[in-house]
């Protein structure tokens, strides 16, 4: 990997990169697991060091670049689903490291009060495989409750589906719902 | 690095448009558009992959939708960690859960049960909501505009909605609390729009024979039947703009006893209130809890639990949870 490529990396991080570059930037990057490692972890890294990040919208706009570049075959359908495993497939790695990304541009998504993830936790190279274990549940522990608020939200789910601005995807919490 | 410089010029948009001048020329367009996504949410053959994004949570999703003569068909399957599965047709609500090996099953409601009068379209939600259009982006490869929906007081949560142009899908929509911070999101990372969506699709690819059934324990025509009686339990104050949806009493699949049900809507945000009567062994948490953007409170009223769940802010639960009254 040549000095470049890895400068690149970082001025796409740091938004200073032009335009022009960028394309083509995002081309190589679809097309080499190797870049695609090294742009995920640039932009960990960067961001626990910061402290702060704008991973989210970078992240945001180059999947978004690579969707609309790309054919959504049946062939893609099955490798989203290897994505969530995390093993980088060839123009997928990408993926996998949006939704690394993604775990950092959490952090952006308040919860002011939350002392949030250390830095060390999110310079990790595989994130989201911690994050899976923790998973979506009541944040409170007594089996019993637990069971009785799921009935709960599936029901009021039913009946407010048609209020709701979000549609089905509110079934999100309930598909997520981990019970640990 | 223009679109990355847009999310600068969305906060800028929203800045200058947060004023009430701006306000009267963005509201009508933003009301359409979110009464168009509406449509397109409920009408549209589309299946697509999308991310729900919470406190530290991420979650990966799949969804199929189908409306064919007016028949709504859905599913979705979590693709990461237990591949659980949700399927809801015109009858029935089937959650399968391959980590407790457990499948619950719910009747399904019809979409249209709310009086008129209380339907979004004929409610004057400027009361209770700023619609604001922010502006244009691009979404899941797509043109995309964004609206605002912010709520005028504390009991109520806003939303910023990336609504195609072209189709008028929901791309992306942010839950924002009372600080202005994004609690929830959901966004497609891949959306197609089909004709039709194979039958194939719709139904569950998990083997769930062998696991635990959790059936609800009456139908909807006695829910109907019930809806008159029973009117013992009363909010005696709500939050403004807020009005009765309902009042049932159902059987839930989770709990052993029938469970009162009330429900009250302003047209955006909506909050159930859950009435089951304590037995010697069961037990229940008091006070709050949440899960993604959804706040509960629990309390104790004359021997029964009762529960306020919706996604809303804490303090819409508390102050509909401590107003909860029974008067026989």
């Amino acid at each position: 990997m040549n000095d470049k490529i890895t400068e690149q990396i970082s001025a796409l991080l740091d938004d200073e990169i032009e335009e022009h570059e960028q394309e083509l930037l995002l081309k190589r990057l679809m097309q080499n697991p190797e870049l695609q490692d090294t742009f995920s972890r640039y932009q960990l890294i960067g961001d626990s060091l910061r402290g702060e990040s704008n991973a989210s919208s970078i992240a945001q706009s180059v999947s978004q670049q690579i969707l609309s570049e790309e054919a959504h075959t049946q062939e893609e359908l099955n490798s989203s689903i290897r994505m969530t495993m995390l093993k980088p497939v060839a123009g997928l790695a990408i993926a996998a490291s949006v939704a690394a990304m993604a775990v950092v541009g959490v952090q952006n998504l308040g919860q002011n009060t939350d002392t949030g993830m250390t830095p060390s936790l999110v310079a990790q190279t595989q994130p989201a495989a911690n994050l899976r274990r923790v998973g979506t549940h009541w944040n409170i522990s007594q089996p019993e409750t637990e069971m009785r608020l799921n009935g709960y939200l599936v029901n009021h789910s039913e009946y407010t589906s048609s209020i709701n601005l979000q549609g089905m995807i509110n079934y999100a919490r309930i598909a997520g719902y981990d019970s640990k | 690095m223009i679109k990355v410089f847009r999310v600068y010029i969305l906060s800028l948009l929203l800045f200058l448009m947060a004023g009430p001048v701006f306000a009267s020329q963005t509201d009508k367009a933003a009301k359409i558009w979110l009464e168009r996504m509406t449509t397109a949410l409920k009408t549209l053959n589309y299946e697509g992959v999308f991310v729900y994004i919470h406190g530290k949570q991420m979650e990966t999703m799949r969804i199929f939708h189908s409306q064919e003569n007016g028949i709504e068909k859905e599913r979705l399957v979590s693709l990461a960690g237990a591949a659980r599965e949700i399927i809801r047709n015109n009858d029935s609500l089937i959650c399968i859960l391959p980590d407790s090996k457990s499948v619950v099953v719910e009747k399904s409601r019809p979409k249209n049960y709310l009086p008129v009068g209380l339907q979004r379209v004929t409610r004057d939600l400027s009361k209770y909501y700023h619609f604001h259009v922010l502006g244009n982006d691009r979404m899941t490869g797509r043109d995309a505009v964004v609206i605002e929906v912010s709520p005028k007081d504390a009991y109520r949560y806003g939303y910023h909605l990336w609504i195609d142009k072209k189709t008028g899908m929901l791309l992306k929509s942010d839950l924002v609390d009372e600080k202005g911070d994004a609690i929830e999101q959901i966004m497609f990372t891949q959306l197609t729009i089909l004709k039709s969506i194979p039958a194939s699709r719709l139904e569950a690819t998990i083997d769930s024979s062998g696991y635990k059934l959790f059936r609800q324990k009456s139908d909807m025509a006695s829910d109907l039947k019930q809806n008159t009686s029973g009117k013992a339990w009363k909010v005696i104050r709500l939050p403004a703009g807020y009005m009765k949806g309902m009042q049932v009493k159902h059987g839930l699949p989770t709990s052993h006893k029938a469970v009162e049900h009330l429900m009250y809507t302003d047209g955006i945000s909506s909050v159930s209130v859950y009435i089951e009567k304590m037995t010697r062994s069961s037990r229940m948490m008091k006070g709050f809890s949440k899960i993604g953007a959804v706040n509960a409170y629990t309390t104790a009223i004359a021997g029964y639990f009762v529960t306020v769940v919706g996604e809303v802010p804490r303090a819409a639960v508390k102050l509909i949870g401590d107003h909860v009254r029974y008067q026989p």
